[in-house]
């Protein structure tokens, strides 16, 4: 009984990745963060300007999106073969990985409505703006919610035979710990906790993507139990 | 097959690396501490930043912090840390009672951290220093809440590992010992970084 399509939904993570980078950095040069000090005609300007491949950008992160839904299924999957498995980590695991999904899907559609119609007042354009970076970066109700039920699957899994090594689970922690920095973001326009500064944006950012690839080495690496029952 | 052998050959290595040198606690534990310690490294890099471009404006609302309070709050955080120690201390020779009392001691020292730092934040919102007045009491309130933050997770390790140990009346695991081992840990961080971040906003001069 092997999943077949295991290995492919744990590919996903990264492909999910590459695509959202590419759009985000190669294409609509969101990177670093348009700045939030910045007047509404600056920010109107770069969307009039840069149209053609921030909508480009737009469209590569919006398809890559799609590829993080089967691999939250492939996290799924084995946490419910946990040995200890808790029904209740996981259902808030797909609860706010489903959630966290949606975010993304509706922070690309802001950034979308922003660029749509360009000869509209520059207030507009720059308010559907701060809402996409809002929702980028301030979400810390829901990312480390998901980094926590995970982290403590793994810490409740059979010592002796774990299906992720334990330090993951301490590893999802600190990532949690890193989604905090931009909690406080509306506050700032500018300095570290602005959402282009250091601790707002640049850590989580780093430990976001991060994730992504970290889980995805720790899922392929990871034996599915009924297989090794099977071999024996 | 092959796998279940990789398996225990694994697990056997690292009984063996366990006879050779003791690692208090586990892996994953010192490497969220420190992956946690290089945030605060970057925290405080950027505060030193700041603290050079602006140097006047921060000393002066340096001035504004109360020292005593500081020191208040470095002494309970340091008499945390002992009792947490000396509770590991007991746990190790088999003295169950005492775990328990001196992790009440801990815990206790922690929640007075908690209720001073909100005595300390509201004389500072009382007198209008808020966290938009100026770019040192954004550092102040941004870092010594994150610290915060800090306190009650760590506080919550002992409140969760004083129940555990509450519950087993059995002499004590090496589970126990290893829980206890790790509470002490993340205890001695947190100490660690009050004690820089104590000298970084109260006394640097």
């Amino acid at each position: 009984m092997k999943d077949q399509y295991f290995k492919l939904c744990a590919l996903c993570g990264p492909m999910f990745c590459i695509m959202f980078m590419v759009g985000f950095i190669g294409f609509a040069g969101f990177m670093p963060p348009l700045p939030p000090s910045a007047t509404a005609v600056e920010i109107a300007n770069i969307y009039i300007v840069d149209n053609a491949s921030i909508k480009t950008g737009l469209i590569i992160m919006m398809i890559g999106l799609s590829f993080s839904i089967p691999f939250v299924s492939a996290i799924v999957t084995r946490m419910k073969q946990m040995r200890n498995s808790s029904s209740t980590l996981v259902t808030t695991f797909i609860i706010v990985s489903a959630a966290v999904a949606g975010l993304l899907f509706i922070l690309i559609c802001a950034w979308a409505v922003a660029s749509y119609r360009i000869d509209r007042s520059p207030e507009i354009i720059q308010a559907f703006n701060d809402f996409a970076f809002i929702l980028l970066i301030w979400p810390v109700s829901l990312i480390p919610v998901s980094y926590i039920s995970l982290g403590l699957a793994v810490l409740s899994d059979d010592k002796n035979t774990p299906i992720f090594p334990r330090w993951f689970a301490f590893l999802n922690f600190w990532f949690a710990v890193l989604a905090y920095g931009g909690c406080l973001l509306i506050f700032f326009v500018d300095g570290p906790f602005a959402w282009d500064g250091l601790i707002a944006f640049w850590i989580p950012a780093v430990a976001f993507f991060g994730w992504y690839i970290v889980t995805s080495v720790v899922l392929l690496q990871s034996n599915d139990p009924a297989e090794l029952v099977s071999q024996l | 097959m092959i796998s279940t052998n990789k398996a225990e050959s694994f697990s056997v290595q690292v009984k063996s690396n366990v006879k050779q040198t003791y690692l208090p606690s586990e892996l994953g534990v010192w490497m969220f501490v420190f992956g946690d310690m290089l945030v605060f490294t970057l925290l405080f890099g950027s505060y030193a930043w700041e603290r050079s471009q602006q140097h006047s404006l921060f000393v002066t609302s340096q001035a504004e912090l109360s020292q005593t309070i500081g020191v208040i709050n470095t002494l309970l955080l340091l008499t945390g840390s002992l009792f947490v120690v000396l509770a590991l201390h007991a746990a190790r020779i088999g003295r169950f009672a005492l775990v328990n009392k001196l992790l009440l001691a801990a815990i206790f020292t922690g929640i007075t951290f908690f209720i001073n730092k909100l005595f300390e934040y509201s004389d500072k919102v009382s007198n209008d220093f808020t966290l938009l007045t100026n770019d040192f009491f954004m550092f102040y309130y941004m870092l010594t809440g994150i610290h915060l933050l800090h306190v009650i997770v760590a506080t919550g390790v002992l409140v969760f590992i004083w129940k555990r140990l509450k519950a087993n009346q059995s002499p004590l695991s090496k589970d126990s010992i290893k829980h206890l081992e790790s509470g002490g840990i993340v205890w001695h961080m947190v100490d660690l970084l009050w004690i820089a971040l104590f000298s970084l906003l109260y006394l640097i001069k």
